[in-house]
Formats: C-alpha cells, sequence, structure tokens
C-alpha cells in the first residue's frame, strides 16, 4: 500500500500519511466489508482520491493532460528487447508516466490487481480497464524505446 | 473456426495477463498457433510482463508506519484489529504481519509457514505479490528475492492452474510461496533451502523413486512435505493425503504424470 502511494506520485512523507489516513478510515469502518475484494478496491479508491487531491493542490501541470489523451503512437515495426529492461529504465520511466498511465500500470502490473477490483478501484467498466491499460503500457513501451535508443546512441557515439 | 486477428488483439492483453476472455482461452491459443503476427504480440506482452516482475523492486513500509499501526493496534477493538491487519496485508503486497509471527518464533518449518499462507491466500486475506500462469516469470520475480534459485517440481497435470507466488519467512530466512488452483480449491506449495525442510511432526512418509515424501494434517489440511536437490518443499491442500491416495491426486492415469505405481518399488 506504502508502495503503490509512492507510485502515485507521492513524496515519502505524504505516502505515509496517505496510507495512515486511508488505514484510519478503513479501522472506522470495518465490519461493513464481508468481501475482502471490495475492501481492498476501496482502500485502492481512497489513496487514489488522496493522491489526486495532492496532485491539484500542487501546481498543475498541463503538459500532463495533454500526454494523457494523446493518441498511443507506436511506431510500426519496432520493438522494444524487454530482455534488457532494468530496474533503473523502472524507476527512470515511471515518474514520467502520465498519471493516469502511471495508475494502470502500478496497479496491474506492479501490484498484480486484478482486471475486476481495478475497475471497481476506478469505478469503470472492465472494458475501460483494458484500453486504459493498453494506453498506460504502450506510453511506457514508447518511453523505453527512446531511453533504449538513447542509451544506444550514446555508447555508440 | 478461430476468431479475428481483431477480435484476438482486443483481448491479447488480458488473455497474457490471465483474466478470462468472452473468446476464451482454447480459441485464442489456436488462433496464436496459427497467426505469426499475434504470435509475435503475445510473446512481446509475454516479454513486458517478465520484464516488469523482474525490475519492481516494491518500497518498504518505513519504520514509523509499523509503528504507528502498533499504536493503533493497541487498546482497540480486536476484531477492528484484525480487520485492519488484513487490510494492511492486502496491500502492503506481502510485508509485516505473518511474517512477523514468524520472527517471534511462532512458526519456524516450512511446512508450518506455507499452512498459514495457504490459510490466507484461499480465504483471501493476503494477496499474492505476483500474479501469473507463468512458471518462467514466476522464477523469474523470485530470482533476486529470496537468497536462492527456486526451482518448481513439475505439477503440470491438466487442471493443476499456476496462480502466481509470494513471499514468505521461514526461519528468518526468505522463501518461495506459490499458490495454484486445482477445480475451486487452492493449493499452495512452500519452497526453501532444504534446513528448513524438517518433516512435520507424527509425519507417515512415502518413498517415490528417489524422493521420501512425509505426510501429515496441520491445521485442518494435508501436508506433503519433501526435500529434492538442495530445496524442501510443503504441499498444502484440502485434497486427500493419505500414503498413495494423496500422490495420485495429481499422477492420476491421464494426468500426463507418471502413475503412482512407477515411483513405488
Amino acid at each position: 500500500m506504502y508502495d503503490l502511494a509512492l507510485r502515485l506520485g507521492s513524496s515519502r512523507s505524504d505516502a505515509e500519511d496517505l496510507v495512515q489516513e486511508a488505514l484510519l478510515r478503513a479501522l472506522a469502518s470495518f465490519g461493513t466489508f464481508q468481501d475482502t475484494g471490495a475492501a481492498r478496491a476501496w482502500l485502492f479508491t481512497i489513496l487514489r482520491n488522496a493522491a489526486r487531491n495532492r496532485w491539484r493542490e500542487a501546481a498543475r501541470h498541463p503538459s500532463e493532460q495533454l500526454q494523457a489523451d494523446a493518441p498511443a503512437a507506436e511506431p510500426p515495426g519496432e520493438v522494444p528487447d524487454w530482455r534488457s529492461f532494468s530496474a533503473e529504465d523502472l524507476e527512470a520511466l515511471l515518474p514520467q508516466l502520465s498519471p493516469a498511465a502511471r495508475e494502470i500500470v502500478a496497479l496491474r502490473d506492479l501490484h498484480g490487481v486484478p482486471y475486476k477490483d481495478i475497475a471497481t478501484a476506478l469505478d469503470c467498466p472492465v472494458g475501460t480497464v483494458m484500453s486504459r491499460l493498453h494506453r498506460g503500457r504502450s506510453e511506457l513501451r514508447r518511453l523505453f524505446l527512446a531511453r533504449a535508443g538513447a542509451a544506444g546512441r550514446r555508447s555508440a557515439g | 473456426m478461430t476468431p479475428t486477428c481483431e477480435a484476438v488483439r482486443t483481448y491479447l492483453a488480458a488473455h497474457v495477463d490471465g483474466e478470462a476472455t468472452p473468446l476464451g482461452t482454447e480459441a485464442i491459443a489456436a488462433h496464436l498457433e496459427g497467426c505469426e503476427a499475434c504470435a509475435a504480440a503475445a510473446a512481446e506482452l509475454r516479454a513486458y510482463r517478465e520484464a516488469m516482475a523482474r525490475a519492481y523492486r516494491p518500497v518498504a513500509a518505513p519504520a514509523s508506519l509499523a509503528r504507528f499501526l502498533r499504536r493503533r493496534a493497541r487498546g482497540s477493538d480486536p476484531r477492528r484489529w484484525i480487520a485492519a491487519a488484513a487490510a494492511l496485508l492486502l496491500l502492503a503486497g506481502g510485508a509485516a504481519l505473518l511474517l512477523d509471527r514468524g520472527r517471534r518464533g511462532g512458526f519456524q518449518t516450512l511446512a508450518e509457514v506455507a499452512v498459514v499462507h495457504h490459510d490466507a491466500v484461499a480465504s483471501d486475506r493476503v494477496p499474492l505479490d505476483v500474479a501469473t500462469s507463468d512458471p518462467a516469470i514466476l522464477v523469474a520475480w523470485f530470482a533476486g528475492r529470496v537468497p536462492f534459485p527456486i526451482r518448481l517440481p513439475v505439477l503440470d497435470s491438466p487442471d493443476l492452474h499456476l496462480v502466481g507466488g509470494r513471499l514468505m519467512e521461514v526461519a528468518g530466512e526468505l522463501a518461495g510461496y506459490v499458490a495454484y488452483r486445482k477445480g475451486d480449491s487452492v493449493v499452495s506449495l512452500g519452497v526453501a533451502p532444504a534446513q528448513a525442510g524438517a518433516p512435520p511432526r507424527g509425519a507417515e512418509s512415502e518413498v517415490f523413486g528417489t524422493l521420501r515424501f512425509h505426510l501429515s494434517r496441520m491445521r485442518g489440511h494435508n501436508v506433503i512435505a519433501w526435500t529434492d536437490r538442495g530445496l524442501a518443499y510443503a504441499l498444502v491442500s484440502d485434497l486427500p493425503a493419505q500414503g498413495r491416495s494423496s500422490c495420485s491426486v495429481c499422477h492420476a492415469p491421464g494426468s500426463g504424470l507418471r502413475g503412482v505405481e512407477g515411483f513405488h518399488r
């Protein structure tokens, strides 16, 4: 949960506050959840909303919105060498993703949350989870291709 | 007739992610066998998943957060505390509490720890750290997280499906927990270095070929423990475990595995 808060773009101290806040609210209303899947989705939702509020309070980044809405143009034929994808690549690229992409990639690909739980957390149909995930992964793929290309040029030059 | 490329591409990521799709697993698999372009796309998705599983290093929650939780735990309704602990476990992706119990000396052997994790996973109280049906992805995920190379035993009976894994702690060392699904029930496998695999007390033992299997019941579950080439394994399930009959659960005729009788001398 702490990890997820960080991935959603919080600073370390913010992440800690967010997790505390989410757990306190959970403590206050637990007992109403019979289904742990629903509880999990609900806790993600708290984290996510809290993280979003913090972004709003912080300076707005208009470029992020543009990025999020940009069509996922994929250069045809170019396939990244995922075998060379390292922990450093992940740490460098994740913060560069648009908030929407970062959120869905963190939930699915880092935390392994099933589509239906993501759909509950994001309050959208599973079909939307699939298309957002596609866009998010495409964004990451594009950034990785650019980073690998730049690294290749550096080592060649 | 296999579905069209367009239909397959729509659901390919979900298929690779192990999610159910309206096209069905078999129809997609059949299409991939005959379509090079879609097969290449599926291969890239798998490579992507494997890369993410390998590259991801979870950030541990700071000690101050653990202190906060302990403070909250004191003096509050224990039922609420248990619920909050379950919530934390759900979201912490593995970390603290069960393991903490292990550190305090509650659970020392692989079989004991595997049974506790089996209960927690089967009742959906803790999530898997990694969800995958691909053994290669799981082994890659464990590499670098546990201090020994994990080898999964060959358990590929047609109705036993790999679901994923998580970390657990046995006698102070990190070990692997692997979840399978057989029909509606969870089958769990603990993997640790051989020294953690002391057979449960009162275990009945069976020799299969070169391996000795210890069969016992713990917390209402059937446990089969064995060691093989430096690794200890504990298989936890609610499937029958009485001598040879437990083995024939997976090694049934038609399972594709060697028959039970083939092991017995």
